[in-house]
């Protein structure tokens, strides 16, 4: 220990002989375990897919403000009432993404008390049924985000975010920016590219994205849905189509509504609605012809 | 008998603050929780419940972590550095030593728990600018007196069982078991055949309801307080468990061999 500052500078060019000789390994070993992985996803691994689902039940608890079957209730949120049929959703209102709105359906999961406890300990926790309102919707948004870090192929965690942040929150940049993680996770899936056409046309009135996103959305539907023939998700198609004939309708492209209302009209469960739509669409391309 | 437990509780008090555990607990749960806080979801900074939920749940494990380590080597310790004769030796009886000691671990927590709460009331009053003090004091008290029902079956446990980590462990299993299972026992019972469904409901019944004093969900989801006569009927709830363990260690200890 005569001279500490040569062991020193020994030790340092030993260090820097190690970084020299590690770094291209480590980098090798980055793009191999997949670059640009989170934290979580790097300590988590594949296990993280089995949580996903329970954050996102989370998110959907704080939507409705705590107030949520666990599994020893028998009853679900919203689950058809008594005689009600257990498919027939139209027997209540639900909101644009067919989603069943408040107050409507089973909100009592918890039933009578079944003993002098269970009544007693129901002053203790939350047992009236209310939504986050007003923007409070937000609340929710940290458990989306994190069921996507733990599942990013689940695409409902994507659209379900978006849609209360172009909504509610207010935020369609954030919405957009969400949904683009969404794509690159699951590029081109129909689903995500609706709802992006959703934040171009309802949030940025941008008529022409909007129409490009549809197209493509009603393309891949095509190429990733219709081989699935029984099993297909029409619904999705169906929703494409209608907005897409709807945008078309409003922005005087009529040619494009006829087109899309025609195939909608062989989606739909009720075409005499559409017929309306056809007919009307038809009538202002005559009208159009006569000018 | 109250003098005699103050004073052994007062040591008790003292001993605990000058262990460290409070602080590294209190410095965790702030740390984790300021961190939390930073992380930024969709550039929104209103987001506050996920962060009152992370707080709340950190402040329960480290009390409930105080109370179960603190209660489960109190009497062990004293018998293990033969400290409990000279302690007897005074005008002292067993039954205040159980007392003083559960006094002196609940009365420990209970002070923690102030620094805890006082924590959280600022932090969620400054991100969400509404200030639930009813609430808050409501949750405080309740969590205390959970803690005292851990606290007095913690130190029953550490005249039963044999070490003081396996004590600890057993009460570990049963505090989370209750706390996550308790409230559905019923409907796990209705579910069984006979004689389970019997045995089951028989324990429904028995054990110590902590999950009622558990009222975070109404502070995350800023519901309006108990009503405050269903919430002053939990403290006589609480107190006849607490009688019962304290009881039932008082009546192991009397008949305890304290040289083995």
């Amino acid at each position: 220990m005569k001279n500490p500052g040569l062991i020193l500078v020994g030790l340092m060019v030993i260090a820097f002989s190690l970084i020299t000789a590690i770094s291209p390994q480590q980098q090798a070993w980055a793009e191999q375990s997949g670059r640009g992985q989170t934290l979580i996803a790097r300590f988590m691994g594949g296990s993280r897919e089995m949580f996903a689902n329970q954050i996102f039940s989370k998110g959907d608890a704080y939507m409705h403000s705590g107030y949520y079957p666990t599994i020893f209730d028998s009853k679900k949120l919203h689950a058809p009432k008594e005689g009600e049929s257990g498919g027939d959703h139209s027997a209540h209102k639900h909101d644009e993404n067919g989603r069943c709105l408040t107050g409507e359906g089973e909100t009592d999961i918890l039933g009578k008390p079944l003993d002098w406890i269970d009544s007693f300990s129901r002053h203790f926790y939350i047992t009236k049924h209310s939504h986050l309102e007003k923007g409070q919707e937000r609340e929710m948004l940290p458990w989306l985000k994190l069921a996507a870090e733990m599942d990013p192929t689940q695409v409902d965690i994507y659209t379900v975010a978006a849609f209360w942040l172009r909504t509610s929150v207010g935020k369609p940049k954030e919405a957009e920016d969400f949904l683009r993680e969404g794509l690159r996770h699951n590029p081109n899936h129909p689903e995500l590219l609706l709802e992006l056409g959703k934040v171009y046309l309802e949030s940025y009135k941008d008529v022409d994205r909007a129409r490009n996103v549809w197209e493509l959305a009603k393309m891949r539907w095509y190429k990733v849905e219709a081989p699935k023939n029984e099993n297909a998700d029409t619904l999705m198609l169906e929703q494409i189509v209608a907005r897409l004939a709807d945008m078309e309708y409003k922005a005087g492209n009529y040619t494009n509504a006829l087109v899309n209302y025609q195939l909608l009209r062989q989606l739909s469960p009720v075409p005499k609605v559409i017929d309306e739509h056809v007919k009307k669409t038809q009538e202002m391309i005559d009208a159009q012809g006569k000018k | 008998m109250m003098t005699n437990a103050l004073a052994l509780a007062g040591v008790v008090v003292r001993e605990m603050y000058r262990r460290k555990d409070f602080y590294v607990l209190l410095i965790l749960t702030v740390i984790i929780t300021l961190a939390m806080g930073a992380v930024n979801f969709f550039n929104d900074d209103k987001i506050v419940r996920y962060l009152k939920e992370l707080c709340l749940l950190l402040i329960w494990i480290s009390t409930l972590v105080m109370a179960i380590t603190s209660a489960a080597r109190q009497l062990p310790t004293e018998r293990e550095n033969r400290t409990i004769f000279p302690l007897l030796a005074k005008p002292i009886s067993r039954g205040e030593v159980i007392f003083g000691k559960f006094l002196g671990c609940w009365f420990a927590c209970g002070m923690a728990l102030l620094v805890f709460y006082l924590f959280f009331s600022v932090l969620s009053g400054v991100r969400e600018n509404i200030w639930p003090i009813s609430l808050y004091f409501q949750a405080l008290w309740l969590h205390w007196m959970m803690l005292g029902i851990v606290t007095a079956m913690v130190i029953f446990g550490s005249l039963v069982f044999a070490a003081p980590s396996s004590n600890a462990t057993i009460c570990f299993v049963v505090t989370f078991g209750i706390l996550m299972m308790g409230r559905h026992l019923n409907k796990v019972a209705l579910g069984m055949a006979e004689p389970t469904s019997t045995i089951v409901y028989t324990l429904y019944y028995n054990i110590p309801h902590l999950e009622i004093y558990d009222v975070r969900d109404l502070i995350v989801h800023n519901q309006p307080p108990v009503e405050w006569g269903w919430w002053a009927l939990a403290t006589p709830y609480a107190a006849a468990y607490i009688a019962f363990f304290l009881v039932a260690a008082w009546w192991v200890f009397k008949r305890k061999s304290l040289s083995a």
